[in-house]
This record gives structure tokens, C-alpha cells and sequence, in this order.
């Protein structure tokens, strides 16, 4: 440790810093989490889409990941990070992807009974459960076409135990159910010592030789403009999200393994008509997924409001308006695809503060997004759907699962599906060979002794599931090792 | 105001974004299936113009480039097939023109008003006053308040 401070940085308060923070405070640590979007007051949470892109989200969630055809992605930038405004759901990483990252990344210590304690306490710290009451109509309907049609779907836990259904988990959970890191993990570090800073951007990590010995922090104080603070520090933890974290090691004149692995989760939706209402927009999101197709294959329910269902059914709104009127008889599910490639996270180079995501789905991935796509339109219609309306330019309503394997034995083309993602991950891998991937087996960035990566962007590839348990676990333990080594 | 915002699209912040912004938002939103009373209607147009206007200003700047450049072609390519200034047409020409670019061939025209058009229509969907209006037509729960628009 040097001389000049003691102090732990971390940027970022999302799962993954949140995370840390609570573990390296619990052990004494002397901690200050940098984070560079606003605390939110409580009483703007569950307000309008548009008033929560201004306030939740990264560059008001216009942060597209360019290739092929562009993703829709979005992530918070916000006391919180992202799980403040998604949808909580939480699946441990499957062990076979687990004994995967162990094989073939070198990796010690984490396999599913390595990380299933860390699981334990994340599940505990977020109040994980399955949700116990009637289901909603529109995870009915899917639970029902799935068996119908020899699937097992499963009704996948939150974070959100006490979930009363307002349906605004994209806006911030105004009954603090969902427990999003601001409402869980971060109060507890902040009882514990830590210092928890919004409006604070770590521009850059200053390094002497093999060690951080500071960060560089642009402060956008309230009314006094912005200055730039120096913090020394005894080691970094960066959890910036799996596109600042690259951004800000690259700044920093970290090059090796770094942004050359992004991994993303593409999602394509599909509006569903059904003949009895439904109220989707008026209770929780569906819970069911059906994952028995194809371990890459996941199908599930959308966030459904009535903005949001009108960019569902923009890209053929001349056709598709005339469903706004029918919102009560409305649904929205998606297929997501595990895709096998690789994009990439450079800074942008017009604004080097920015990340500039690249992603290019290969012809494999969209076969079977294809085939997943036909797969949900089947078990929808099955469930009692009388018309499907897909985000495909082009494709109007689709009538009847013959319909849908026309389409999609068609192949319409990538750039005319409106796809999106909520998971991007990878960017920055762990891997236990020396030279390889960005980190070490414990978070360390190789060659430099104390500047760590715990978040999305050092999961070694796709967790095939949504990755908030899987990052919370592995920012626990790298938190762990770190305190095993500073004795 | 930086120069940096004044140099796209909808940098104005006094009228709600440019002249040829609003008028597209206008015209994206004439066939809108759910409209409330007309001079809520004007307010939730406002409000979507505003919207996009900001919603465009914070994308990178290269992509702001891009989507200057795809205005500026819009732009040429109406005074040249109607002579006019877009914002001068009459709706229905407005709305044939729009339409030639949002659901024709070409691949850069269509997700340039895609993106216009999602924008426009999720601000104007999300307004009060059109919520209410579903929530009076299909029993949809209205906002009960409006709440603060940003932190704090």
C-alpha cells in the first residue's frame, strides 16, 4: 500500500461497485465510490419514460451499439447504475458456463459451488424471490402456449420481493420493492464508512509504474460548475459497466485485452394481440422465459407502457396505429439470442469521455434468432394470440404461425429488424493466463498491481442469463481476494 | 448553449428545436390515433418536440453528423420534388413525404425516421394528456401526478 493514502476508489455504483463497496467497507476499508450520474430523488422514481431517460439513464439512453444493423442499448447512469432501472430479474450463471469460463480462461474459483456462498449473500442483500401471487395475465398467457407446446417454462425470481406490480421498473420502482443498489447494498456501505459521491466522472486513472496512485475526477457540483479533483488512492476498483469501464482504462493508457471481447444479449419483440384483455401495461412485465429450445435461445416477456408500445409498432406505424386503442388486449415478448462473436469498445473519436460500441451479428446468430423469433410466435399463438405484429420493417400482422414461418423462411434482413439489448458484458475479460484476456483470475488488470475490474465487462463471456447475480458474485469475490491480500 | 449544440438539428432550445424538427414531429404525430382536445394536443406536440429535440442532442457526435446530414438531405430532396420548404407544405404533402422516406427501400432514409418517429411517438404517448385520454377510452391508469422531470 503507498504511503499517501489507504483509500480504496471505485468507480461506479451499479451491481458490480455497489458490490464491492459494501465488502471492502465491511472489512474496514477505508472506501469512496465515484459515481458519475446523479443521486435521484425518491419521488421521481415510477415518473414517465421521458422524465426518466433525462434522469436514470447514460446520455438520455440514446447509446446505440453500431454495426450490422444498430442495437437499441441502454444503461442507468445514476446512483444505482443499471439496476435501478431494470427489471430485476435474477438467474445464477448456469454451472456449465461456469466450468466453461473455468476451462477455458485458466480461471480458479469460479465454479457454481465456488460462487454459490457470494450468490447466497447477493440473493440475500436483494431480497431475491419468485413471485408468490396470481400471475399476471400476460405471463399466463405465455406459461400456456410453452406447455402447450411440450416447453417447461419457468417463472424466473427478482430482486424485487415485494413487488406490488406498478409496472414502471424502467422508470425506478417507486415503492422501492425492486431493491436496486441506492435502496440495498449502498446505504449499508454508507452506514459502514463509505463515502458515496454522485456527479463525479473519474476522467482518467493515473498510474506510476506497476500502481494507481490517484484518479482524476470531474465534479459537476450543483451550481458550481465543474472542476477537476485529484483523489489519491491505494487501489482502483473499476465498475464503470461493460462500455465505460474499457473507455476509462483505455484513457488511461491501458491497451492490452482491453474493449476487444464486448458481448451482447439482441432481443427481437413482437407485439401480441389477444380476443380477452390482458392489461399487460398495467402490471408487471411477464415472468415466464421458456429456455429448453436452445441453450443460446431465450424467450420471454417485454416492459410494455404506452410509450413504449408505440415504438413496438413505429416501424410500421401506418399499419400497426390503430392497435394503440386496443392497449388493453396488448402484450410484448421477445426472443434473445447468445450470440458466439465478439464486438468491440473503442473511444469515441470526436468525444473521448464516450463510448463507441461496435457489434456485428453473424449469420449463425441470426439463424437463430430467426429460429427462436418462430419459436415465441408458435407458443403465442398457442396461447390464444389472434394477430402478431413484429419489430420488422415491413412485416405487418402476422395471422397465424404459418404466416410466421413464412417471414421468417423469408429471411428479411438484419437491417430491418429493430433489435435492442439490455446486457452487454465481456469487454474487459478476466483470464488466469498470463497475457491473455484483460484481468487476472481476481479482477487485476495484468501487469498493474492494484487497479481491479469488477463488473460486467470482466465476466469472461456470456453468463446466458440476465448477468446482475453473476456480476454481484464475482465483485464479491475479487472484493474478497483483495482484502485476503492486504491482510 | 455551446457552439458545439448550436451546430445540429434542434439546438434551439427557445422554440422547441429547429423549424424543420418541428415540423416533422407535427406531421409524424397528424395521424396519431389517440388525440386529446386540441389545445392539449398542442401541448403534448410541444412536449414531443422538445423531447426529440433533447433526446438528439445527446447522442455522439458523430451520429449527430450523420443525423444532420440525413436532415439536410430531407431537406433538399422536398425543395426539390415540392419546391417548397417542408415546414411550408400542407400536411397532407408533408405526410407523403414522410412516408416516402419511412417505409420505402432504402435503408438510411427509413431508420432516420425511424428514430424520429419512435422519439416523437413515445413522448407524445407518455404525456399526460394522452394518457388520459387512453385511460378515459380503454381503463388504463392515468399518471396520478406529474412528476419532477429530472434529479433532484
Amino acid at each position: 500500500m503507498s504511503a499517501e493514502s489507504r483509500t480504496v476508489v471505485v468507480v461506479g455504483s451499479g451491481a458490480g461497485g455497489a458490490s464491492v463497496a459494501v465488502t471492502l467497507a465491511e472489512s474496514g476499508v477505508d472506501v469512496v465510490v465515484l459515481e458519475e450520474g446523479s443521486r435521484v430523488d425518491r419521488r421521481a422514481y415510477g415518473g414517465t419514460a421521458p422524465a426518466a431517460l433525462a434522469a436514470f439513464y447514460r446520455h438520455r439512453g440514446m447509446t446505440p451499439i453500431i454495426g450490422r444493423a444498430p442495437v437499441g442499448f441502454v444503461e442507468g447512469c445514476c446512483i444505482g447504475g443499471s439496476t435501478e432501472i431494470n427489471s430485476g430479474f435474477w438467474h445464477r450463471a448456469p454451472p456449465q458456463v461456469l466450468s466453461t469460463w473455468a476451462a477455458e480462461r485458466a480461471l480458479e474459483g469460479i465454479g457454481a459451488d465456488d460462487l454459490a456462498p457470494h450468490y447466497e449473500w447477493a440473493e440475500e442483500a436483494c431480497e431475491v424471490a419468485v413471485w408468490s401471487r396470481a400471475l399476471p395475465s400476460s405471463t399466463e398467457a405465455l406459461v400456456r402456449g410453452a406447455t402447450a407446446l411440450g416447453h417447461r417454462p419457468e417463472i424466473v425470481a427478482r430482486a424485487a420481493a415485494r413487488c406490488v406490480g406498478t409496472n414502471t421498473c424502467a422508470q425506478g420502482c417507486p415503492t422501492g420493492a425492486k431493491r436496486g443498489m441506492s435502496a440495498s447494498l449502498l446505504p449499508r456501505a454508507e452506514a459502514l464508512g463509505a463515502r458515496v459521491l454522485s456527479d463525479s466522472r473519474v476522467a482518467r486513472i493515473v498510474l506510476d509504474g506497476r500502481r494507481a496512485v490517484a484518479v482524476e475526477v470531474r465534479r459537476d457540483g450543483a451550481g458550481a460548475g465543474a472542476c477537476i479533483e485529484r483523489i489519491a488512492a491505494g487501489a482502483v476498483f473499476v465498475c464503470g459497466g461493460a462500455l465505460q469501464t474499457p473507455v476509462l482504462l483505455q484513457a488511461s493508457g491501458l491497451r492490452r485485452g482491453i474493449g476487444n471481447s464486448l458481448g451482447i444479449h439482441p432481443m427481437l419483440r413482437v407485439v401480441a394481440r389477444f380476443p380477452a384483455r390482458i392489461d399487460a401495461h398495467s402490471s408487471v412485465l411477464p415472468l415466464a422465459q421458456v429456455r429448453d429450445l436452445d441453450p443460446d435461445i431465450v424467450l420471454g416477456g417485454a416492459y410494455l407502457s404506452p410509450g413504449h408500445l408505440a415504438v413496438m409498432l413505429a416501424d410500421n406505424w401506418r399499419e400497426n396505429r390503430a392497435w394503440m386503442s386496443s392497449i388493453g388486449h396488448l402484450a410484448a415478448y421477445y426472443a434473445g439470442v447468445m450470440p458466439k462473436g465478439w464486438g468491440s469498445v473503442r473511444p469515441d473519436r470526436l468525444d473521448r469521455t464516450r463510448a463507441r460500441a461496435r457489434y456485428d451479428l453473424d449469420d449463425d446468430d441470426l439463424a437463430r434468432l430467426r429460429a427462436g423469433f418462430l419459436r415465441l410466435c408458435e407458443i403465442l399463438f398457442a396461447a390464444g394470440a389472434v394477430a402478431l405484429r413484429p419489430c420488422v420493417h415491413g412485416v405487418g400482422e402476422l395471422r397465424d404461425a404459418g404466416e410466421a414461418r413464412r417471414w421468417v423462411s423469408h429471411d428479411a434482413p438484419v437491417s430491418a429488424m429493430s433489435l435492442t439489448t439490455v446486457h452487454a458484458f465481456g469487454s474487459c475479460p478476466m483470464d488466469g493466463r498470463p497475457g491473455r484476456g484483460a484481468l487476472d483470475g481476481d479482477g487485476r488488470v495484468h501487469g498493474l498491481d492494484n487497479v481491479h475490474v469488477a463488473d460486467a465487462s470482466a465476466l469472461p463471456g456470456s453468463p446466458g442469463v440476465n448477468p446482475q447475480a453473476t456480476i454481484m458474485a464475482v465483485a464479491r469475490r475479487c472484493a474478497i481476494r483483495y482484502v485476503e491480500r492486504i491482510g | 448553449m455551446t457552439t458545439r449544440d448550436a451546430t445540429i438539428p434542434g439546438a434551439r432550445p427557445e422554440d422547441g428545436g429547429s423549424r424543420l424538427l418541428r415540423a416533422i414531429v407535427e406531421t409524424l404525430l397528424s395521424d396519431a390515433p389517440v388525440a386529446p382536445a386540441p389545445a392539449l394536443r398542442r401541448v403534448a406536440t410541444d412536449e414531443a418536440a422538445a423531447f426529440v429535440a433533447a433526446q438528439l442532442r445527446a447522442l455522439a457526435p458523430g451520429l449527430r453528423w450523420r443525423l444532420a446530414a440525413g436532415l439536410a438531405g430531407f431537406r433538399i430532396y422536398v425543395r426539390l420534388v415540392a419546391g417548397r420548404a417542408f415546414e411550408r407544405l400542407p400536411e397532407d404533402a408533408r405526410r407523403r413525404l414522410v412516408d416516402r422516406w419511412s417505409y420505402g427501400a432504402a435503408t438510411a432514409p427509413r431508420q432516420l425516421f425511424r428514430l424520429l418517429r419512435s422519439l416523437t411517438l413515445l413522448a407524445y404517448f407518455e404525456s399526460e394528456a394522452v394518457r388520459a385520454v387512453l385511460a378515459r377510452d380503454t381503463s388504463i391508469p392515468a399518471i396520478p401526478v406529474s412528476p419532477p422531470s429530472g434529479p433532484r
